[in-house]
């Protein structure tokens, strides 16, 4: 099990130079996960350096998203410098909320890691031995085994793949952090490099097999009706999904609601109607809604109850929204999101 | 709404006869801008211009009021077809609107396109408050359009 080794290793690593941060005052606080009760991986924010015993800063799974507990505290700009450890998606997403007003980075470096992926949480039982292993897909979610966006995300990067076990700096303020803690390393980083991009060849065959593979199984009405048909509308996916922050969702809206007689027209009209209802529109809004912004973490189909092939679904819609504006969602704070800004000529081709 | 062709053409059998198929009259959706597209309208019916009755106007105050969510909800609703009309680019009464509306209104085509579900019932146009006839011809050319492609197969559907 040399992955366990290494899952391990990037702990021990990512523990000291948090130790080492926290403990000179360098790092006012870290927002870490720790080690709970019945192999439970709380995200912690933890100020004193005898906390960090019980830190686990890379679990086996993803329970709550990373850049959800950073928007939990972080609207407004903290006071104290804060160090958050957090896989690559999560640091992508925390970027895009931060663009959404949700979170303020200005006082924040995110420190990253190389991913190997995340067990899917129904899959890592009680027992809690199964570890996401990089080599062999088949122990990652879904969204993990097609991941092209594994590493080098954030203000710094562990990077351990390619002979490497050094950080990686690759902001300014990531460049500063390693400065003051005196950790600045010359190496050469080709190595790291050319595992990432053959890594990132290998994933992208498998994601344009499963968009093909999705596209075969659940194309138009139809497949979306069969898709969605096991939906209980818990709306499990948009609660951990990290993107969507509103706190009134359209499809909870009041003058959504209808009387009575709406649903019986809708019924007579087509012979009977789905109660609860709405459900692909609420799927296939919410796409409209947060496909620009996705980072295909996969908390959606993770939490998803019904095995829904939802986030494998948003991300091959996302490709394609995000395509229209050449944006890719967390990878450049300086981006505008594509919503928010226009060009006078473009889109003609959408125009009638 | 009951009255409507559409509707009766719906309740009448559930087979597709080719008899049916000559009856079927769209039932298009418009959300139709305050300060130029729905003043366009009015000036057609005003002009006492000719044309399909196919289209219900919805007035928004302006094209980027249009939440992709409305859309999505007509459309599922069986709607033959959604037209979203506003100010020419450069007009908009909110000076930039309908530019944001335009990138909208991509996305949504691009996400209804990836779920392979028929974009071609989408559709937006500029259409100024001057512009009796381009409102006339849009009208005209998508219901034709529309009548051409057949009913939304969402209109059947109850497991929505």
């Amino acid at each position: 099990m040399s992955n366990t080794e290494s899952r391990k290793e990037i702990n021990s690593i990512l523990i000291d130079i948090v130790e080492k941060a926290l403990g000179s005052g360098i790092i006012g606080s870290v927002m870490v996960p720790s080690r709970g009760p019945e192999n439970s991986f709380p995200w912690t924010l933890i100020s004193d350096v005898s906390a960090l015993e019980r830190a686990e800063p890379l679990p086996p799974v993803m329970s709550v998203h990373g850049a959800k507990a950073l928007a939990s505290f972080t609207q407004s700009p903290s006071d104290g410098r804060l160090l958050a450890v957090m896989r690559p998606c999560e640091a992508r997403a925390a970027v895009e909320l931060s663009k959404l007003e949700q979170i303020n980075l200005d006082n924040i470096i995110l420190l990253t890691m190389d991913c190997p992926g995340a067990v899917p949480l129904s899959e890592y039982g009680e027992d809690g031995t199964i570890e996401p292993d990089l080599h062999h897909p088949d122990t990652l979610r879904p969204l993990c085994r097609q991941c092209i966006e594994f590493t080098s995300k954030g203000d710094l990067c562990l990077a351990i793949h390619g002979g490497l076990s050094m950080v990686v700096p690759l902001t300014t303020r990531g460049d500063e952090l390693l400065d003051s803690l005196g950790m600045k390393a010359e190496s050469d980083t080709s190595a790291w490099k050319e595992w990432a991009s053959g890594l990132g060849q290998e994933r992208e065959i498998t994601r344009t097999e499963s968009t093909d593979n999705l596209q075969k199984a659940y194309n138009g009405l139809q497949g979306l009706i069969e898709a969605f048909s096991g939906c209980i509308s818990c709306r499990s996916c948009r609660t951990v999904c990290p993107i969507c922050y509103c706190r009134l969702c359209f499809i909870d809206m009041k003058d959504r609601r209808s009387p009575a007689s709406e649903y019986l027209e809708r019924s007579r009209n087509s012979g009977a109607t789905r109660l609860m209802s709405d459900t692909l529109l609420f799927h296939i809004g919410r796409m409209a809604h947060m496909s620009l912004s996705c980072v295909s973490c996969g908390m959606c189909e993770d939490a998803c109850p019904s095995d829904i092939p939802i986030g494998r679904l948003v991300s091959m819609v996302s490709d394609n929204t995000t395509e229209l504006f050449d944006y890719n969602a967390g990878s450049n704070s300086e981006d505008p999101l594509p919503l928010n800004t226009f060009r006078l000529e473009e889109l003609h081709e959408y125009e009638d | 709404m009951k009255e409507t062709a559409g509707t009766k053409h719906r309740s009448s059998s559930n087979s597709w006869s080719a008899e049916i198929m000559d009856d079927f009259e769209p039932r298009i959706i418009g959300f139709l801008c305050n300060w130029c597209s729905y003043a366009g309208a009015d000036l057609a019916g005003t002009s006492r211009l000719k044309m399909s009755p196919n289209l219900v106007p919805i007035k928004v105050m302006c094209s980027s009021r249009v939440d992709p969510e409305m859309v999505t909800d007509a459309f599922l609703r069986g709607a033959d077809g959604v037209l979203i009309a506003g100010c020419h680019p450069g007009d908009c009464h909110y000076d930039k609107g309908n530019y944001y509306a335009r990138r909208r209104f991509a996305v949504l085509k691009k996400v209804v396109e990836s779920l392979g579900l028929e974009a071609e019932r989408l559709r937006l146009s500029w259409i100024s408050a001057s512009e009796g006839a381009r409102f006339q011809q849009v009208v005209e050319e998508f219901t034709e359009k529309i009548r051409k492609l057949g009913p939304n197969p969402t209109g059947k559907e109850t497991l929505l």
